[in-house]
């Protein structure tokens, strides 16, 4: 596992390139953000905790769109 | 209905397709896991009914018509439909005709709708007399429905074999958290069961990273290469009739009007098999492959519709793929609406009717006008800047926070183990279909066996 974090790997999975590293720092912070915001909700209120982690998720998945650069290379042709 | 509900129905419409057109050239999107989360929010926020059907609606129009963008564009599946496409899809995009096809996709898919809501609503109320005496034996229907299933799929024996011990994985989870306290003895947990199974093919390929003969062979040695096709101004028109041949006119609203009546069966399954059908009416590749993909982009509405329309207008009871995995939130989403107290019991034949119809026409207006003019310069944006991996992150979010707020910490370890289990399943041939099903038949399938 450690090697894995060391170096830059990419992996191919569901049918895209993902940097193994990049992986794991995405699903941490996505899943930090989710139940941070998720503890806020009042105990027992089942609506608020599900919109208020939904939220903490989008916020996550921003916050890992603005760190991580896409692992694809674009040619546009012309044909 | 006054004034008020339908501004909000309106707005409810319009948020659907904003939300939806993003997500849907999102490539790797799954359909259940983007829908069925914000669906079950709305409905546990006992937003009115009408507002919450006219959302499902607009969501399910917008995604399909989106989802075949980084499909033909640049060859990654927008999302578990599409990915019969790819095929079609690679090939005509290496012949440069990839802007040609998005059109032709938005066009079939245009029609399809034309063609399904008008058609399911009627199957709704032809079928709608006998509900009654089709009801009762919902359990029969879910049990013969994960036999059908299996007997239509690739690994038959496989699929038939794995129906009671998903069964028997299903009713020890929930029988371990009642046993143990964490859940009441009258809740039965589905909806991270069902995301389980939805994400299991994903979780199935996280774990294998850990294995290092495994991860080897997932191993790329540098980014992938995606071309994409310059801009092609030269089909201007927006009128379908103009954009299709007839044969592809042809094709396209056949299929939809089969797969309407074949609402019982998995929608990757019938899209795989018509679309295959289709494709042998013409012997040049090129014109094949847009036949082809062409009927699939109809389907992937057809199917969609119907089967979250007839279930939901006829039966009340999840009686289809779609009903229950995406749309299972309009049907049961306790403590709001039970399958003795949802959307069919709520709403009227006509306010259903009224909302269907226009919610579809609007999202479907919308996506096709959006798709025509910026199918290329959105995907070209969204593949420069939204990285897999956030969208991975994403799932993983949604499944654990899902999986916590149904039976706490423990059921986070329960869903993996589901997850791992339906993935790998999955992996051998056991379509999703047969694993819905066996997990609506769980609880009568353990009794038989006493």
């Amino acid at each position: 596992m450690r090697k894995y974090l060391k170096e830059k790997q990419f992996i191919e999975i569901w049918g895209d390139v993902v940097e193994s590293r990049h992986l794991l720092i995405s699903m941490i912070i996505t899943t930090i953000t989710t139940f941070s915001l998720f503890s806020f909700a009042p105990k027992g209120d089942r609506p608020m905790g599900l919109l208020l982690g939904l939220t903490g998720a989008v916020i996550g998945f921003l916050i890992s769109v603005f760190l991580i650069k896409p692992k694809r290379h674009l040619i546009v042709e012309d044909k | 209905m006054d004034t008020i509900v339908i501004m909000q129905m309106l707005a409810a419409i319009l948020i659907a397709a904003a939300i939806y057109i993003f997500i849907g050239f999102i490539p790797g999107t799954d359909e259940t896991s983007v829908l069925l989360p914000v669906t079950l929010v709305i409905v546990l926020a006992q937003v009115n009914p009408l507002v919450v059907l006219a959302f499902f609606i607009s969501a399910i129009v917008t995604l399909n018509f989106t989802n075949a963008m980084p499909t033909a564009l640049a060859g990654l599946p927008g999302g578990v439909l599409s990915s019969p496409m790819i095929e079609n899809a690679i090939h005509l995009k290496n012949e440069g005709m990839a802007a040609m096809t998005i059109k032709k996709m938005a066009a079939g898919g245009l029609i399809s709708v034309a063609i399904s809501v008008p058609l399911s609503l009627l199957l709704a109320n032809l079928l709608a007399p006998y509900a009654t005496s089709i009801t009762p034996y919902a359990r029969y229907l879910f049990i013969g429905g994960a036999i059908f299933l299996s007997l239509t799929s690739k690994a038959k024996t496989l699929s038939l074999l794995s129906i009671l011990p998903l069964a028997i994985l299903f009713q020890s989870l929930r029988h371990l958290y009642w046993g143990i306290g964490v859940i009441p003895t009258n809740v039965n947990i589905t909806t991270s069961f069902f995301l389980a199974i939805t994400i299991g093919p994903l979780v199935h390929s996280l774990f294998s990273l850990l294995n290092k003969n495994a991860y080897k062979q997932m191993e790329v040695s540098d980014y992938k290469t995606i071309r994409l096709n310059k801009h092609d101004e030269k089909i201007k028109t927006l009128n379908p009739f103009k954009i299709l041949t007839e044969k592809e006119l042809q094709s396209a609203s056949v299929s939809a009007l089969i797969t309407n009546f074949l609402f019982v069966l998995s929608p990757v399954g019938l899209i795989i098999l018509i679309g295959e059908l289709v494709a042998k009416r013409s012997k040049d590749v090129t014109e094949s492959a847009q036949i082809s993909i062409v009927s699939k982009a109809a389907m992937a509405q057809s199917t969609y519709l119907s089967q979250i329309i007839i279930p939901l207008l006829a039966l009340g009871i999840p009686l289809s793929p779609v009903a229950i995995g995406p749309g299972s939130a309009l049907f049961n989403a306790p403590p709001v609406l039970t399958l003795e107290n949802n959307l069919h019991h709520i709403l009227s034949s006509s306010q259903f009717i009224i909302v269907v119809l226009l919610a579809s026409a609007i999202a479907a207006a919308i996506t096709y006008t959006f798709i025509s003019r910026f199918a290329n310069s959105f995907t070209n944006f969204i593949l420069k800047k939204i990285p897999h991996e956030a969208v991975l992150g994403l799932f993983v979010a949604f499944i654990l926070l899902l999986a916590y707020m149904d039976a706490g910490l423990i059921n986070i370890f329960g869903v993996l183990l589901i997850a791992l289990i339906s993935g790998t399943l999955n992996k051998l041939g056991v379509n999703y279909g047969v694993q819905f099903m066996s997990l609506y038949a769980a609880p009568f399938l353990v009794q038989y066996l006493l």
